[in-house]
């Protein structure tokens, strides 16, 4: 690399000039440069430890699934390849066909038309034919023909089993152990135990892992839906999907995916703690729904359903004060909710807003009204919402205050 | 002798590759599977550190792979076989950035990742910890200064090679790769007294 002006700072040449990209010449100016100059010499410094650092960078292992994904996609392709040859000559005759049938169309119709126009010369009236004859193809197929739609059309079979790769240990899809990959098919339990955890591929759309001690079921897997079910244990979901196409059922909610990558952990009670990382996840049972977003918690119990979601960055009163009001029985609503709104932060916008939707035993709207001004200083509502209409459980204006403000 | 030692090893991994290569073009699945194996690693790495996600690591290695597979009997042996391979890595690379930018941004979970580490690095200065946290602030700078600097410490090209890959001027390569070495000092100067 040639280097001209080295009377002027030589501060974008560094790099070049300790990677030994430089000519001879360019790297002597470089250095004498250097010598004399406090500034490029400073600059050099920072040059040489962002250097250093990404020397640290080391090439990582690919996963052994890799191969076998590969292998499977490769596959695909060639089966959808090799049929062109065949295709080719179908497509043949299909045009040929379709030009009869054209052409006797044309016939047929201007047969009509003339049998119109005597009918009309004649002042007869024309009756559309009704058939009520099957079709040939109804006739020999009693079963409905099973046909293939878009992605936003009905649901299609895709392929019915998921490729698990065992990460450590031993997993067992049913009674079968996992030594390095195997597939899980629709109604089958993936297992681990204390010293197994697995890969799991959801269908096209992402990854999951299990870790150990957990047991998930495959339930469905289809184009508009992938479906498993966690009875207990912890999972890694990371999806790259359009929204609402991956749901985890746990005993005590169900985990809709909106773009996202989190963990979910369901203990041996069947209670959930569901905690995103990236994206939103919904969490939802008995009509309460939960919007969770990354860097938020949310944690669901057996009997009492979806709790309010919070920060995971939230102090632990604000923490413990909210598991009291979303499970314990018997507590003062009033005074949890009170010191709840004491120590609220901004970002506890979210959970107050979730808390304004809640149904409390008693007092309802004196606490939604409490709720609703700690939350209008912390994050104002817009146009639209007022204090009336919240205070009366007005959906319209909750959904506004969230798209506006909240979200 | 150690120089001409090294040549000839060259022209043998050359010599060999080039029969791979042609091999593959033949549609050898077992010669495809030798050429998927000596170069899985780094593109995977490559693309672990530029979306700072294993999954769509994968997804990327993935892609790059079929599409070698569907184009290699494109490849006439004018050129490098690996400058013609990481323009099809950096070019996935980007593909799969704008595909996803509007679900998950790139480098997204990684920094989360980052902010949780930087509190226990001070009583863990493992090798491996500083090399993750490289990779995790890498993954979060611009992405026209990570893959200078992927291609060049993941598979030690030369700013002649980078600029061939990225269709850009070796100029223009020191330049990005001045600005990524400042970054990352930025990012990790803490970590300076360690390295």
């Amino acid at each position: 690399m040639r280097v001209s002006l080295f009377r002027k700072h030589v501060t974008k040449y560094l790099s070049a000039y300790c990677h030994g990209e430089l000519t001879g010449e360019a790297a002597q100016q470089v250095q004498a440069h250097l010598a004399i100059c406090d500034r490029c010499k400073k600059e050099y410094d920072t040059i040489t430890v962002g250097i250093k650092l990404a020397e640290q960078l080391h090439v990582v292992s690919a996963p052994a699934l890799l191969w076998s994904g590969m292998s499977e996609k490769l596959d695909a392709s060639k089966k959808q390849n090799r049929p062109w040859t065949v295709w080719k000559y179908a497509l043949a005759c299909t045009a040929i066909v379709f030009v009869g049938l054209s052409g006797w169309f044309v016939v047929n119709r201007n047969q009509e038309k003339k049998v119109q126009v005597v009918a009309q010369r004649n002042h007869e009236p024309v009756t559309p034919e009704l058939s009520v004859t099957p079709s040939p193809a109804e006739k020999n197929n009693p079963l409905p023909i099973p046909t293939t739609k878009s992605k936003r059309g009905r649901a299609v079979q895709s392929d019915l089993t998921w490729e698990v790769a065992s990460l450590t240990g031993a997993p067992r899809i049913g009674d079968a152990e996992i030594k390095d990959t195997g597939k899980l098919g629709v109604g089958e339990w993936l297992e681990t135990d204390n010293v197994s955890s697995a890969k799991i591929k959801v269908a096209e759309i992402g990854y999951v892992d299990i870790d150990p001690n957990s047991r998930v079921r495959l339930v469905r897997t289809e184009t508009t839906e992938h479906r498993i079910s966690l009875a207990k244990g912890k999972l890694s979901a990371l999806i790259l999907a359009p929204p609402r196409l991956f749901i985890v059922d746990t005993p005590s909610a169900t985990a809709v995916d909106l773009g996202c990558a989190y963990t979910l952990e369901v203990d041996e009670f069947g209670a959930s703690l569901l905690h995103v990382t990236s994206g939103w996840v919904s969490l939802m049972r008995n009509g309460r729904e939960s919007f969770i977003p990354a860097g938020a918690v949310c944690a669901t119990q057996k009997g009492s359903g979806v709790g309010t979601p919070y920060f995971a960055d939230a102090s632990a009163e604000f923490k413990a004060a909210l598991n009291s009001l979303d499970f314990e029985k018997g507590v003062n609503v009033g005074k949890v909710i009170s010191l709840l709104l004491a120590i609220a932060r901004n970002e506890d916008a979210l959970t107050l807003w979730h808390l304004l939707g809640r149904r409390f035993q008693a007092q309802t709207a004196d606490i939604r009204g409490q709720i609703y001004d700690r939350l209008v200083e912390l994050a104002a509502p817009p146009a639209g919402v007022t204090r009336a209409g919240i205070l009366k459980g007005n959906q319209k204006m909750l959904n506004l205050w969230w798209e506006d403000k909240i979200r | 002798m150690e120089s001409a030692a090294v040549m000839i090893h060259d022209d043998f991994v050359r010599q060999n590759r080039d029969h791979v290569i042609a091999a593959c073009q033949q549609g050898d699945r077992e010669a495809f599977r030798l050429l998927f194996e000596a170069h899985k690693d780094r593109v995977y790495a490559i693309a672990l550190h530029y979306s700072g996600n294993d999954a769509m690591a994968q997804d990327i290695a993935q892609q790059v792979f079929l599409k070698l597979m569907t184009n290699i009997k494109q490849f006439n042996f004018q050129s490098e076989f690996t400058t013609w391979l990481y323009r099809m890595v950096a070019n996935t690379c980007f593909d799969e950035q704008r595909r996803w930018r509007k679900l998950i941004p790139f480098g997204d979970v990684t920094e989360v990742r980052a902010m949780r580490t930087t509190e226990n690095i001070e009583a863990n200065y493992t090798r491996l910890e500083i090399s993750e946290n490289v990779g995790l602030a890498i993954s979060s700078l611009k992405p026209k200064l990570r893959m200078p600097i992927l291609l060049k410490y993941i598979e030690g090209m030369s700013y002649e090679e980078i600029a061939l890959v990225l269709g850009c001027s070796a100029g223009t390569v020191a330049s990005r790769l001045n600005r990524g070495h400042k970054a990352l000092a930025q990012k990790l100067g803490h970590l300076r007294k360690v390295l």
